[in-house]
């Protein structure tokens, strides 16, 4: 409030000086011209009086002359004050409503807004700076997952789309510039709640500032920061800086697209568990392992190269200027639009062929050329511009590269479900046929729409009700916490365990539950529900591990009552002994 | 030189020498204090404090509260004649007291205000 205010009072500074001098000016004239009262004396007007009449008359109201009818002398006065003191008034409010129209007062007050807005946040938010097409595609995903989200962007059309569509809520938008440790501060960054910094910009050098700000200007050390990179070089600086996460959207696409050539499976239950868009399990056609073309060596061909040649995999480069991007020697010089060009690189034998230049219409057109000469060609191609997407579609291919959208998917995961990345990352060494039966297992629970996973983490202000039957000695198994009475709904499947970094993948419904564990699961979004609802509801989780008491609350409690009254069983020096005797057990096993 | 640095100091000045001009003489003797001195008084230190404003220093913050003190004390003084001579226009000496007394008050903050002026020109250096 205080720069607004400021700014104010400064500009208000000659307006409201005028204003003091017409009506001390007038005020002193009027005592001290001669007047008559009702009985012809002299009378002077006291100051009270006076200055009584200067305010009805300064603002033309006009109750009439008080106490007794003026002089003319009195009257000449009057008139002299009244133009004064309406010029002054006009000036006053002309200044005012400059004031308000004035850019720089209007920029103090917004930014006033947003800095209130975010400092009464109370929940847990994460602050996007760079609202582009990444940017974009991530508030959407976060707030879709009921993560709150700051958004600063220096483009007033990047804001604007805020403005248009309603996303339940407000979202604290600021028009600045991001690499400004003023606005970050604005937007939170030194929080309490501030869970973190995902920086998007398309510019390098401004999400490395973005980083070093973080570093630097951070109370709290569990602040997460994200960072988009496209250069090697930026990336190891922003490492150097404590960038929590670097990501590469060329490169983060060509690990998806080696994962899906490498294990169709594992990249298959990968994008159930993270990709935000369609509701169903689909499974897309694998791409073959054999030998590829990719068109246009920019930074998505070397990226998607480097991933093929480590997984084995032949790769024909195809480039129009080979020296100028440092192609491989065997490229086949041209564009690839051309039916010649990509003979000359072995369409016959090819099994897939990547359209990657940062050309829309290029990448179209090689790829329907390529679609001409082999009908089976696995095709894919760079989509650049959103506004092309229809064009794509309609044009059938195997795989579209929308590398805004798989940046957003990645780091909507690391955000909001990071146990389901710890789980992808480790599932690489469960065998083939165990991740099968997990995907067939999953199609039956969720009956072929697309699973939905949650966190549970076994602590004291998370999961009360769990911790306070923890602390009461009863044994609680993973079934306890999915498994729910009366209802026919599939229970979830349980993914992960970590335990003081310590990870079981997998883990068996008759597992204990012990304090300070956290389990990943998955299954139906009622099942999540439902078993959410164990969190912080004692007597359902009474009877979930008691079902052969009775369901009605009174006569329950009657029971427990009893039992805990029963001397020995729960006197307090037996309570740690078990704890620790369950604890110990679990962990021969 | 600069005007409004004159203009500044000329209004912090005068605001504690009109002050000083009403309060000096016997504290309840209504003739030693003339209600246009007090008038003047109080015009002259709502200037200053408009004057003041917009500073966003912690001299410029200490500055304004006591113009603001000034004010606040000149108000009730002005208050407190306005109400003792409603009824027959002459004044007591109990109640000349208290208003000179006000008066006292704002000079106080007057003074503070015009040290602060001073050490803030003897620590300014070009």
């Amino acid at each position: 409030m205080t720069s607004v205010i400021f700014i104010f009072l400064r500009r208000m500074r000659l307006p409201l000086i005028i204003l003091i001098l017409v009506y001390a000016l007038a005020t002193l004239g009027l005592t001290l011209v001669p007047g008559q009262d009702d009985q012809g004396n002299l009378h002077y007007l006291s100051f009270f009086h006076a200055f009584y009449f200067v305010s009805f008359m300064g603002s033309t109201i006009g109750f009439g002359e008080i106490p007794y009818p003026f002089t003319d002398p009195q009257r000449v006065w009057v008139l002299v004050g009244i133009y004064t003191s309406v010029i002054a008034w006009l000036y006053t409010i002309g200044s005012l409503l400059t004031l308000f129209q004035d850019p720089a007062f209007k920029r103090a007050i917004t930014f006033q807004g947003f800095r209130n807005k975010v400092k009464r946040q109370r929940e847990h938010f994460w602050i996007i700076c760079g609202l582009g097409t990444t940017g974009h595609a991530l508030m959407e995903r976060l707030i879709d997952n009921n993560i709150n989200v700051v958004v600063i962007d220096s483009k007033q059309s990047a804001l604007d789309a805020l403005e248009l569509v309603d996303y339940g809520g407000s979202v604290p938008a600021l028009l600045a510039d991001m690499t400004i440790p003023e606005n970050l501060v604005a937007a939170g960054i030194a929080h309490k709640d501030c869970a973190g910094v995902i920086s998007l910009a398309s510019d390098d050098n401004a999400n490395l500032k973005v980083a070093v700000v973080a570093n630097q200007l951070q109370d709290n050390p569990n602040l997460t920061v994200i960072c988009r990179s496209e250069s090697e070089d930026a990336t190891r600086n922003m490492k150097s800086f404590g960038t929590n996460v670097v990501l590469n959207p060329f490169q983060t696409f060509a690990n998806q697209f080696g994962l899906a050539i490498h294990d169709h499976q594992l990249y298959t239950l990968s994008r159930w568990l993270t990709d935000n868009g369609e509701k169903s399990l689909s499974e897309d056609k694998a791409p073959p392992a054999g030998h590829w073309i990719i068109c246009g060596y920019g930074r998505l061909g070397k990226s998607l190269e480097t991933i093929l040649k480590k997984r084995k995999i032949e790769v024909t480069v195809v480039d129009p200027e080979p020296k100028s991007h440092q192609a491989p020697r065997s490229c086949v010089v041209g564009r690839g639009t051309e039916a010649d060009t990509l003979i000359k690189a072995d369409l016959a034998t090819a099994s897939g062929i990547v359209a990657a230049t940062s050309d829309d219409s290029d990448n179209l057109s090689i790829v329907m050329t390529a679609k001409e000469l082999r009908r089976d060609l696995f095709t894919i191609a760079r989509l650049n511009s959103f506004s092309n997407d229809v064009l794509f579609r309609a044009a059938e291919l195997d795989l579209v590269i929308r590398r805004n959208e798989a940046l957003a998917d990645r780091i909507l995961a690391i955000v909001d479900r990071p146990l389901v990345t710890q789980f992808l990352r480790l599932a690489h060494q469960l065998p083939k046929k165990t991740i099968e039966n997990l995907m067939s297992s999953i199609r039956s629970n969720t009956g072929g729409s697309k699973p939905v996973s949650w966190r549970y983490s076994i602590s004291s202000d998370q999961t009360p009700a769990i911790s306070q039957m923890l602390a009461k000695n009863s044994v609680i198994t993973i079934r306890d916490l999915i498994q729910q009475p009366n209802t026919k709904d599939k229970q979830a499947i349980p993914l992960l365990l970590v335990e003081d970094g310590n990870t079981k993948l997998l883990p068996e419904l008759t597992d204990q539950v012990l304090p300070n564990q956290q389990f990943l699961f998955c299954g139906t979004g009622k099942a999540r529900r439902n078993s959410l609802r164990l969190c912080e509801d004692v007597d359902l989780l009474d009877q979930i591990l008691k079902p052969d008491r009775s369901a009605i609350p009174g006569i329950r409690w009657f029971f427990n009552y009893q039992q805990r009254a029963k001397p020995g069983n729960s006197s307090p020096e037996s309570n740690p002994k078990n704890i620790s005797s369950n604890s110990s057990s679990n962990e021969n096993k | 030189m600069n005007l409004e640095k004159v203009v500044f100091g000329f209004f912090i000045l005068l605001a504690l020498t009109v002050n000083f001009g009403f309060f000096v003489g016997d504290i309840d003797n209504p003739a030693h204090h003339h209600h246009y001195e007090l008038y003047a008084a109080l015009v002259i230190s709502l200037i200053t404090t408009v004057l003041k404003f917009g500073d966003r220093s912690q001299m410029g913050a200490i500055l304004v509260a006591s113009s603001l003190v000034a004010d606040l004390q000149l108000i009730a003084a002005v208050v407190v004649w306005g109400s003792a001579t409603a009824s027959d226009g002459s004044i007591s000496p109990g109640t000349m007291a208290s208003i000179v007394s006000l008066s006292g008050g704002a000079l106080v903050a007057n003074i503070v205000s015009v040290i602060l002026l001073v050490v803030e020109t003897l620590l300014f250096r070009r």
